[in-house]
Order: structure tokens, then C-alpha cells, then sequence
């Protein structure tokens, strides 16, 4: 019994990791990051053992770019994409509205706790 | 501010707590020796032990030795079963006989079996299996010779003895009986031979990998259990473990312990010579015991070599054929592809036809009211719709925002024929699918392209003169119409400013 928080949040996090990628895909990642570097929109966790139990922390990375696809721009200026003489002019980019991608991601992590604690108290139970 | 893009979980355990607490519970429970005192009558318990206990000493004084006498006598039932059983055996010894005198000549010497084709059922004993087989056949097969004849041969008879064997046809159930008994016991030997010939590659299998695998112990194990016949002879023979592996797995030729066997064997001879025949006779059954067990790994292995050779070429086989499916799909996907690029492209260059035709129906009538104001003749209500109606085609193969429409045909009626024309182009110019097309309005109003490093004055005719000076560097190469007309719409657009 003492062994079902940490079971389940290894679990949790995995399948969490997942649908971190899968809505970071959607919202238009690997997005363009400094050096035209691709920042892909994933997850990492952190799982701890505490003296009742563990905890997880599912952290979005790139944050930038999570906060980008959840939160959207605001109007900015940005240089030039061409190459030339010009290219240190800026324009206006007009922002982004967001996603809310990263929300997306705590809703549905919100039901899957729930679904996984119930399966791996029912094991050990069994 | 964001919020911060993390997740955290928090799992307690709080179940633990009250279990442990009533295992610990429990455990006190146990570690507890409890006394309790039961007040109870023993009185007729005491009488109850007395009467078993002198009822023991009464078994224990009787003598319990059980005689059983069998005798050898047979009689009733039994006797009758024992007749029958003797009789059955006379039977199937008639019926052997019977069975070698199949291919003699009809009416030869021995006089060749008689029998009628109902007289199948009747065969017993060593035929027992095979007589519902029999009566099946001769069913199917009762008067035709010449099929039996066929039938016997296939079997491997001669042609002599098939003959034979159709001449017998007027006791043809006989025959019958006789051709299917030996296809059963052929089917039988068959599949009993191939059961074998399978446990031999089996085995022969394991051996070969746990070779392959380093397992000393289990290829000993294996070969042991392989060719433990063979051991047991080598033994008899008093030859060495390790000799007659080495000769049985093809390390050597010759079995080097063999003469050392040959002279025990001699000497056994000379110690009892009563028996040499039967000694000899030993000797050569044991040695052939071991050579068969040679023979039957060297067919084994070559029977797995093929096996695996045949097993390479089918699965080359296959993958050969998965790879021509992999290019068929890549070169299909290839082609889709195509044709879809093909497909986009005419989309893209029909709507640039729309649009040029578009742009240049509305040039016309442009020139052509701007030729009636100069001249003085003015334009007619018919040319102003006109007017409209291709400024109408052209927003639409631009897909123009209807505001900015509405705007450009207010324009018009205003008068204002310079600016409308001035939104059409922009339109044109702002296309979508316009790619490569060339501004024919503004190249062919355009006086003068300067040369590098000179000052180009572009004007839009027609519309209030606006210039727009653009530098270009000294010793540009690049197309200076086209870094002319960017530098003008960085700067805020060259048309909006002449609609201002």
C-alpha cells in the first residue's frame, strides 16, 4: 500500500509526458527558437518521496514556448526574416491568440489521476 | 504574469496508517496466551475409553492371517472365452497363410486363395486393424480387376504378381483385404517413419544450438539422450565415452578405442571359446548400434542443412518480394504526390488567369475613361458600370475584403478615378496566387527606370504625381524596379500614398 502513490505517479507522469507532446504537436510545435532552433514542446518529470507518500511535478518545457501556444502575443516588433542590408529593420507582428494548450494538458492529467489511482488501488487491493 | 506551465501531483498514503495500526492490533493479539478454564462431566468419556480399550485387547488375541487359495482350473464362462480365444488364433494364422499365397498363379500348385468378397469381415488377428479398412475398399474396388491390378502395383508389387493377383479376382474379397492390409500397415510405417525422422531433427536441433550457445552440459545432456543406445553398446564394448562422441559427431573417422575393443573382445573369445559365435555376434550388434547412431547424426545434420537452406531462400524470397511491395507503395505515393503538385499548380495558374484577365478587361475601360476626360467627352453612365463591374471581378479573383470593395466603388461614383484604380491594383498586386505576374498598369506608365546610384522617380499616372525616392548602393546589380517598388511599400505603400 505504501508503494501505490509512487507506482501511480510513475505511471501519471509517463502517460502525462505523452499528452504533453501530443498537444504540443497539435499547437504547432517544434516551434522556431532563437538561431531558427527547433523547441519542441514536451514535458519532464520530477518525481520525490515523501514521508506520506511522493509528488510529481510535471513541468512543460519550453515554458516560452508553452506559454506562447497557451497564452498567445502580444503585438511586438520583430526583425526581418530576409537577409540583406535591411535586415535590421523591424516590423509589427501583430501577436497571437492562444491555444490554451497547456490547459488542455491539466484537464485532461485532472481525469487520468483519477482513473489510474482507482486502477492501482484496486491491484493492490486484489 | 503566465501561470506556470508545471503539473503538480501530490499522493498521500493514508491507508497505510490504519492498516498498520490493526496489524499491530493483531499482533498483540497473537503474542496473547489465553487460559480457558471449561468445567465438563468426563464420566461416560472414561466409560467410553474403557469399552475401546478392551475391545482392542479382544482383536489383539484373534489371529487375523487371510488364506487365499487360487486354483488353476478353468471352467464356464472363462472356459468359453479361452475357446474362443483359441479359435481366433487359429483364424488369423489360416489368414496369414492365406495372405503369402497372394500373387501365385490361380489354380497353381497351391491352389491360390478362393475366397468370397464378404469373407473380409472375417479376417481377425494380425488383419484386425485393417479389415475395416478392407471392407471399405473391396466396397469400392469389388470386381474390377484391372483397378486392383493398377492398385497393386503402385503398392509395389510386381507386374507378375499384380497379374496374379487380378487372376485371383474371382476370390476378390480376398484380394481386396490383402491390397488394403498392406496399404495400412504402408500408412502405418509411413507415418510411424516420420514421427521418428521428426524426433531425430528435433533433437538433433537442440544439440546443434546449445552447441552454438556454449551449453556444454546441455549438448552433453542432449547427445546423451540422442544416442543413449549408442552409448550403451560403447559400454558393452568397453570403449571410451569421450571416443565415441567424437566419433559420432564426425571429429574422427575411426573409433581409436576400437582395438583396444577387438583385443578384449578376442580375449573374451579365447576365455570362452563354447561361445564364440555368440560373442561375435554381440560384438557386431554393438558396433552397429554405434554406427548407426554415426550415420543418423551425419543424415540429421545434413537433413537440417537443407532445412535452414531451403527456410534462407524462402525468406530471401519474401523479403525480395516485400521490397518490389515498398517500391510499388513509394512509387505510387510518388505519383500521388505529382499529380496532386499538378493539381495545385493548374488551381493556382488558372486563378491567375482569372485575375490577369480581370486586370486587364478593367485597364481598358480605365484608359479608356481616362481618354474621355482628357478629351473633354466625359464618361457615360454605362461606362461608369462598366467600370464597376470589373473592379467587382477583379476584387473578387483577389478576394478583397467587401469593406475596402464598397470603398473603391464609392470612389468611382465620386469620381475619383485614380484612386479606384489605385485600390485595383493594389489588390492585383496583393494577390494570393499572383506570383510572378508583372505590373503591366504601372511598367507601362512608368517614364524612366534610372540607372545605379541615380535617384528613381516612379510615378503612377493618372493619379496626383507622388515621388518616392529610394537610394539603392552604389554598384547594385539587383532589379531596381523590384527594389524600387518593395522599398515603396515598406515605407507605407506607394499606392496608399497616392490615394491620399
Amino acid at each position: 500500500m505504501r508503494a501505490v502513490p509512487r507506482s501511480v505517479l510513475i505511471v501519471v507522469a509517463k502517460t502525462l509526458k505523452d499528452i504533453a507532446a501530443e498537444e504540443g504537436a497539435k499547437a504547432g510545435g517544434p516551434l522556431q527558437g532563437k538561431k531558427k532552433r527547433a523547441m519542441r514542446l514536451k514535458a519532464y518529470d520530477d518525481i520525490r518521496d515523501t514521508d506520506k507518500g511522493a509528488t510529481c511535478r510535471i513541468q512543460g518545457v519550453n515554458p516560452a514556448g508553452w506559454v506562447w501556444v497557451t497564452d498567445g502575443t502580444r503585438p511586438h516588433d520583430i526583425r526581418r526574416r530576409k537577409k540583406g542590408p535591411m535586415r535590421k529593420m523591424t516590423v509589427r507582428h501583430p501577436g497571437t491568440r492562444g491555444q490554451q494548450s497547456w490547459r488542455r494538458v491539466e484537464s485532461r492529467a485532472s481525469q487520468l489521476m483519477i482513473v489510474a489511482f482507482d486502477a492501482e488501488v484496486q491491484k493492490v487491493i486484489r | 504574469m503566465a501561470e506556470q506551465v508545471r503539473i503538480d501531483l501530490i499522493a498521500e498514503d493514508k491507508a497505510s496508517d490504519v492498516i498498520d495500526d490493526v496489524a499491530d492490533a493483531v499482533d498483540d493479539l497473537q503474542r496473547l496466551e489465553p487460559e480457558v478454564q471449561v468445567g465438563a462431566d468426563t464420566a461416560d468419556a472414561i466409560h467410553g475409553l474403557a469399552d475401546v480399550k478392551s475391545e482392542a485387547a479382544e482383536l489383539d488375541g484373534t489371529d487375523s492371517t487371510i488364506t487365499a487359495t487360487l486354483t488353476n482350473q478353468v471352467s464356464g464362462p472363462l472356459a468359453d472365452i479361452f475357446a474362443d480365444l483359441d479359435k481366433l488364433q487359429t483364424r488369423a494364422k489360416e489368414a496369414g497363410d492365406k495372405l503369402n499365397d497372394v500373387g501365385r498363379e490361380a489354380g497353381g500348385p497351391s491352389g491360390g486363395p478362393r475366397l468370397a468378397g464378404n469373407a473380409v469381415a472375417d479376417l481377425t488377428g494380425p488383419l484386425g486393424d485393417a479389415s475395416g479398412a478392407a471392407s471399405d475398399f473391396g466396397g469400392v474396388m469389388d470386381g474390377v480387376s484391372d483397378i486392383a491390378e493398377k492398385t497393386a502395383i503402385k503398392l509395389g508389387l510386381s507386374e507378375d504378381a499384380a497379374a496374379g493377383l487380378a487372376g485371383t479376382l474371382g476370390g476378390v474379397g480376398f484380394l481386396i483385404a490383402g491390397v488394403a492390409a498392406a496399404w495400412s500397415y504402408f500408412s502405418q510405417k509411413s507415418a510411424e517413419a516420420a514421427a521418428k525422422q521428426k524426433e531425430i531433427l528435433d533433437n538433433q536441433r537442440k544439440l546443434n544450438d546449445a552447441l552454438k550457445t556454449g551449453d556444454v552440459a546441455k549438448a552433453a545432456q542432449q547427445i546423451v539422450d540422442s544416442y543413449g543406445d549408442a552409448f550403451d553398446a560403447a559400454d558393452k564394448l568397453k570403449l571410451g565415452v569421450d571416443d565415441v562422441t567424437r566419433y559420432i559427431t564426425g571429429q574422427t573417422d575411426v573409433i581409436p578405442g576400437m582395438t583396444q575393443a577387438i583385443g578384449w573382445l578376442n580375449d573374451q573369445i579365447a576365455a570362452n571359446s563354447s561361445n564364440v559365435v555368440t560373442l561375435t555376434q554381440d560384438f557386431n550388434d554393438n558396433r552397429d548400434a554405434i554406427e548407426d547412431a554415426r550415420r543418423q547424426y551425419l543424415d540429421a545434420n545434413g537433413a537440417l542443412a537443407t532445412q535452414d537452406q531451403r527456410l534462407a531462400d524462402v525468406t530471401g524470397g519474401l523479403d525480395r518480394f516485400a521490397d518490389k511491395t515498398d517500391d510499388g507503395a513509394k512509387a505510387q505515393d510518388r505519383l500521388k504526390q505529382a499529380t496532386d503538385d499538378s493539381s495545385a499548380a493548374m488551381d493556382e495558374l488558372r486563378g491567375k488567369l482569372n485575375m490577369d484577365q480581370a486586370m486587364n478587361n478593367l485597364e481598358t475601360s480605365f484608359t479608356t475613361a481616362f481618354d474621355n476626360i482628357q478629351s473633354g467627352a466625359g464618361n457615360t453612365a454605362d461606362d461608369v458600370l462598366n467600370i464597376k463591374s470589373q473592379i467587382l471581378d477583379v476584387a473578387e479573383s483577389a478576394h478583397a475584403n467587401p469593406i475596402e470593395v464598397a470603398s473603391t466603388l464609392q470612389k468611382v461614383d465620386q469620381g475619383d478615378l485614380a484612386g479606384a484604380k489605385a485600390d485595383a491594383e493594389r489588390w492585383y498586386q496583393n494577390n494570393p496566387v499572383q506570383l510572378t505576374a508583372q505590373l503591366k498598369l504601372l511598367r507601362q506608365q512608368l517614364a524612366w527606370v534610372g540607372a545605379p546610384g541615380q535617384a528613381i522617380t516612379v510615378t503612377a499616372a493618372g493619379a496626383p504625381v507622388v515621388n518616392v525616392t529610394q537610394y539603392v548602393p552604389r554598384g547594385f546589380r539587383g532589379d531596381v524596379l523590384a527594389q524600387a517598388r518593395a522599398a515603396a511599400r515598406r515605407s507605407g505603400g506607394l499606392y496608399m500614398r497616392a490615394a491620399r
